[in-house]
């Protein structure tokens, strides 16, 4: 079959297309394998360089008999025990704001485990004010303030901002008895270990920051707390 | 036959000598490792003894028995065990690290309460931040350049995809950022825990605030 001259001229323009894809096809395979070759030993020295490695302590291994062995082990000794004598005395409190349990121990041994409500972690902005709460429940080690039978709520201004209202200038507006339950422990900065009433949330952190325990619970914590009893809450 | 004699205590005498060098080696090279283990257990000691006379809470990352501790005055408050750890470079200073900054790609974000609008308890829920809702992969970034990359063991398909991400990142793409940072002169300073599961890792993001105080260590092996 004869091709006309149009139809050969398309025939080789289209070779000519193909040929320049090829070659661009070439060029970029070499690039790129250049570029995967250079990555890959700069790759290999970093992984090298960088293996882990050990500590360098500076210790010369021909001075090793001058150094005391038994002087060390001794030295070791002291310091686990200083750091056994600041572990706390007789009973304390540990408050697991994740699980939202409560544990009352006295050395290893766990005297009650209660399930509680921490913070919520929720934030309350003032609507014109400049004013801000974060309601998280504190973390770290505190110590009993307070022991306080049937308490009153003293209404925070947040507590009002929170319902929409204005807070009171008059203090008796903002005593609120029975929804702190029986007993109360305080620690600090107005935060309590109080009863509840709501007890189908417990587990659940919902609170502004204080720690809800249940009533049976709350009776046990009270009664074996005393006044300096710590309480770590993490 | 005195020859063969001679040669043969030769070679015997050459005999002695190495398995005696080799077993001197040994001997030194195992005195070391217990010296060094003393030294280390020592400073790790007198570290957190610094952190636990303070009234603060303080945790415990030890990469040689692959746990992590959250302590208060050298109680221990809670523990993770670790499943695996990667590091690259030597372990980090036996010093007190800080906690600066988690780095999460989905950070749990506060609710906010509108005043006015309030709600009965039973929806309380919906305004809660728990435990739940904290991320499972994260990096925690210490004072001194230290990152520790938190992650749970993969469980489902996109886990074990995800893994392979890990891996290319990990061998793949840190050498060659180690590299750069050493010639900017920044030492890196990386680790990678591999936890059980995915509540391990929520409640490490929980537990570790921003701020905490902490040692992160590694006895010499073996």
């Amino acid at each position: 079959m004869k091709l006309n001259g149009a139809e050969r001229l398309s025939s080789i323009e289209l070779e000519i297309k193909k040929r320049k894809k090829a070659k661009f096809r070439k060029i970029f395979f070499k690039i790129s394998s250049f570029i995967f070759i250079i990555y890959v030993f700069f790759d290999l020295i970093g992984f090298i360089l960088f293996w882990p490695g050990r500590y360098q302590l500076e210790i010369k291994i021909d001075k090793e008999d001058s150094f005391n062995t038994q002087r060390l082990i001794r030295e070791i000794n002291q310091l686990e025990k200083r750091l056994l004598s600041l572990k706390p005395k007789g009973i304390y409190i540990l408050i697991d704001s994740a699980s939202n349990r409560l544990i009352l121990k006295k050395g290893d041994n766990i005297l009650r485990e209660a399930v509680v409500s921490c913070g919520s972690g929720s934030i309350l902005e003032e609507p014109r004010g400049k004013r801000r709460w974060v309601f998280d429940t504190p973390r770290g080690e505190f110590a009993v303030k307070s022991k306080i039978i049937d308490p009153d709520w003293i209404k925070p201004d947040w507590a009002f901002i929170e319902e929409g209202k204005e807070p009171p200038k008059d203090w008796k507006e903002r005593v609120e008895p029975g929804v702190l339950g029986d007993y109360a422990l305080g620690f600090g900065n107005g935060y309590f270990i109080h009863g509840t009433l709501y007890t189908r949330l417990l587990g659940r952190n919902v609170t502004h920051g204080c720690i809800r325990v249940g009533d049976e619970d709350l009776e046990v914590v009270f009664k074996n707390a005393q006044i300096g009893t710590k309480i770590y809450i993490y | 036959m005195k020859k063969q004699s001679f040669f043969f205590l030769f070679i015997l005498s050459i005999f002695v000598n190495l398995s005696w060098a080799n077993t001197s080696q040994k001997q030194n090279f195992q005195k070391k490792q217990e010296i060094d283990l003393l030294l280390i257990k020592e400073l790790v000691l007198k570290r957190e003894l610094d952190l636990a006379s303070k009234s603060q809470l303080y945790f415990l990352l030890n990469l040689s028995e692959k746990r992590l501790v959250l302590k208060a005055r050298g109680l221990t408050l809670k523990e993770w065990k670790i499943n695996r750890i990667r590091r690259w470079g030597p372990p980090p200073a036996i010093k007190i690290f800080t906690l600066e900054r988690k780095s999460t790609l989905f950070a749990p974000k506060r609710k906010k309460i509108k005043p006015g609008k309030i709600q009965s308890e039973g929806t309380f829920e919906l305004e809660a931040l728990e435990v739940k809702d904290m991320p499972k992969i994260y990096t925690l970034k210490f004072n001194n350049g230290l990152k520790v990359y938190v992650r749970p063991g993969p469980k489902k398909i996109g886990g074990y995809l995800a893994s392979i991400g890990f891996f290319l990142r990990w061998y793949g793409w840190f050498p060659i950022k180690n590299l750069f940072f050493q010639i900017l002169k920044r030492p890196p300073k990386l680790i990678e825990i591999t936890l059980v599961s995915g509540e391990d890792s929520k409640a490490i993001y929980w537990a570790l605030f921003e701020g905490i105080k902490g040692l992160v260590f590694a006895f010499p092996d073996n």
